[in-house]
């Protein structure tokens, strides 16, 4: 009887001071916990100070290299991860992650090349897909045809990201040896090819005005001005030559910035395809 | 007996946990470790099952972001701690830094309307003195000089900020009389705000071409004077006052921004 | 109500609250924000010309150029960069442009001050240096 209740007593007291451990608010897992709390609120710098404590524990160093990630040092993320990659019931995710790092960084050969098992995550291969082809998207030189391209995709993408192939792959641009020989025939028409509709217009007109002007003072006999309005309508015709090049240019820059915002929205709005969880 | 001593034990320590947290916290926070005093205030919050610290922790977290100049952080939690206050003892606090930050981010807008609300609905009415101050500040720093003198003789006829931003609005220049006179002899909105070369270079010009322009249609050359006219005297006159204007807005930009170097660096009193 | 304000206010600022990305230390806070002049460099004798053109003459005729940089400031820079003949072809097409009154809103970017941003590097004919 004696023994008894002094076994348990001990048992008690093993179980309080185990409980005690736990409670501990500096202890490991109290601040791994802690530190979840603060990575749910977007406190990127000390959450990644608290997993930093509890390092044995898989998920809490998952969680510090999206939190390194987060704050912009992504090759220390990629360190991280790519210590989870053997051995952890986390090696899918971070391998998922290095690749969306490297879809982060440019860093093309990874996403592309690389697909040895070292890396590849089996369980998210369509994820990668995905990203590898926004990289392509990025980019702009695609291998791929159009069904190759989107099959990976599930349907409620399909059509967005159909447009932005066909954008990438045929882009509209404008030639702007096309436009300053436009422009040499008739002032003003290689803007307006370029879409630049009043500057076309307006080189037309001065060039047009200064050329009757100087017909028009020839005629009258006034020598000077004649050849001072012949000499300026020469020089804003060859200007308008030079400005419709570069105004195709800018045609086409403008084009793929716009394509290439477009696509950055989408990816964005699909938070890269990640499998949860950053 | 014996079981219930223990449990006693357990449980207190447990709150002592908490306690521990909120001392180190503290000490952190007064040897102005403003960076490691928020983690530690944040794991009060986790730990504070009880929410015994929800007040005091949000609004020192606030303080600590508000001296790294984090005024976005601090005025997220100085909200959070309002919303955990539960008397005005501990609302008033919270409720000032709120505006004083605001004030700090230049967001003024926000800070006067703050203000101005809780003078509407009667609020800390024992305060009225010291709202009217953080007005009088609210207004200096969204350059509204003249309101913030009347903010401050709220409190006292000639309180000293009174007298200041009386002066400093006395020293602005009036924008519109700038441009008015502009319109009416070119050059002089220049030498008001203090530009005399180009108030006389603006004058030479606009006379020289009126008279050009005058003279072609005198001697019936329309042509002749319809361009220079439009192109040049109109051109220089429009120069003139667009001149006036913006001259006149120079120099009140640098009346501002000296007056609130002199409110930083030598004013003694209260700042936000 | 005051508290439905005060968490409007408080919600619209978490939404773009500032990320710690190191640790830091208290700072006195500064009312004047400091703002670093771009100093324009010298560009030699073109640039004194138009020294003397801006003091003279455009610094009073009035707030004309809806560009930045300014169509002298253009020539200059241009001149610089590429050689004073190609600098006048450009400067003829800037000038065309300028005097296009049907500009849209859309075709050039603006700046804070209100001007159409349009570089010289636009319009040296590499593609490369484009940018808005």
């Amino acid at each position: 009887m004696k023994n008894i209740s002094i076994f348990s007593l001990i048992l008690f007291i093993v179980g309080l001071s185990s409980i005690y451990s736990q409670s501990d608010p500096y202890s490991g897992v109290a601040r791994f916990n802690f530190g979840k709390y603060l990575f749910q609120q977007g406190d990127f710098l000390r959450a990644y100070y608290e997993f930093n404590y509890y390092l044995e524990n898989d998920t809490s160093k998952y969680l510090s290299a999206i939190s390194l990630r987060e704050m912009g040092r992504i090759s220390e993320a990629n360190d991280r991860l790519r210590g989870l990659i053997f051995n952890s019931p986390l090696s899918e995710k971070a391998r998922y992650q290095l690749y969306r790092n490297a879809f982060l960084t440019g860093d093309e050969f990874f996403l592309r090349e690389n697909r040895s098992l070292l890396y590849f995550p089996l369980e998210y291969s369509s994820n990668i897909e995905k990203l590898t082809r926004f990289d392509y998207l990025l980019k702009g030189d695609i291998p791929f045809d159009e069904a190759e391209f989107l099959q990976p995709f599930e349907d409620s993408l399909r059509d967005t990201v159909s447009l932005l192939f066909k954008a990438r792959k045929y882009p509209q641009v404008k030639n702007p040896v096309k436009a300053a020989w436009l422009s040499a025939i008739i002032p003003g028409a290689g803007k307006i090819y370029t879409r630049d509709y009043g500057d076309g217009i307006t080189a037309f007109l001065m060039v047009g005005l200064f050329t009757y002007l100087a017909i028009d003072n020839f005629d009258a006999n006034h020598e000077f001005r004649g050849v001072l309005f012949t000499g300026l309508a020469g020089y804003f015709y060859a200007g308008n030559i030079y400005g419709s090049y570069s105004s195709a240019q800018i045609f086409n820059v403008k084009y793929r910035t716009n394509i290439s915002e477009s696509i950055k929205k989408l990816i964005e709005s699909v938070d890269y395809f990640s499998p949860g969880e950053k | 007996m014996k079981i219930l001593t223990l449990l006693l034990i357990l449980f207190s320590s447990l709150a002592a946990q908490t306690g521990e947290i909120f001392y180190k916290a503290d000490s952190l926070y007064n040897n102005e470790n403003f960076f490691d005093a928020v983690t530690e205030y944040k794991r009060l919050l986790f730990f504070d099952a009880n929410e015994k610290y929800s007040y005091e922790a949000n609004f020192k977290i606030g303080l600590s972001y508000k001296a790294g100049g984090y005024f976005d952080n601090a005025i997220e939690f100085l909200a959070k701690a309002l919303k955990n206050a539960k008397t005005e003892e501990k609302r008033y606090p919270a409720f000032v830094e709120i505006i004083r930050c605001n004030i700090l981010r230049k967001t003024t807008d926000n800070a006067l309307t703050l203000l101005k609300n809780a003078i509407e609905n009667g609020e800390y009415l024992s305060r009225k003195n010291e709202i009217y101050y953080w007005m009088g500040w609210a207004e200096m720093f969204a350059d509204r000089w003249n309101e913030a003198s009347a903010a401050f003789s709220r409190i006292e006829v000639e309180h000293p900020l009174k007298k200041f931003a009386s002066q400093v609005h006395n020293k602005k220049y009036d924008v519109t009389f700038a441009k008015l006179i502009s319109y009416i002899l070119p050059g002089s909105g220049q030498f008001y705000s203090g530009e005399y070369l180009s108030g006389v270079m603006s004058l030479g010009w606009t006379v020289l071409w009126g008279y050009v322009t005058v003279d072609a249609f005198a001697s019936e050359r329309v042509f002749d004077g319809f361009m220079v006219g439009n192109l040049l005297w109109f051109r220089f006159y429009r120069g003139n006052y667009e001149n006036a204007e913006k001259f006149a807005l120079e120099k009140n930009n640098k009346i501002y921004i000296d007056a609130l170097l002199y409110l930083q660096n030598n004013f003694e009193g209260i700042k936000p | 109500m005051k508290y439905y304000l005060l968490f409007f206010l408080a919600v619209t600022i978490s939404i773009c609250a500032q990320k710690e990305l190191s640790r830091w230390e208290a700072k006195a806070p500064s009312y004047i924000e400091v703002n670093k002049n771009s100093g324009d460099s010298n560009f030699g004798f073109l640039g004194y010309v138009q020294k003397g053109y801006k003091f003279l003459i455009s610094d009073l005729d009035g707030d004309n150029c809806p560009f930045y940089p300014s169509c002298s400031t253009f020539f200059v820079k241009a001149s610089k960069e590429t050689g004073i003949f190609r600098a006048a072809l450009m400067f003829a097409d800037r000038f065309t442009r300028d005097t296009n009154l049907f500009k849209s809103k859309t075709a050039y970017p603006v700046n804070k001050s209100g001007k159409f941003y349009d570089p010289v590097e636009n319009h040296l004919h590499y593609e490369k240096y484009i940018h808005f």
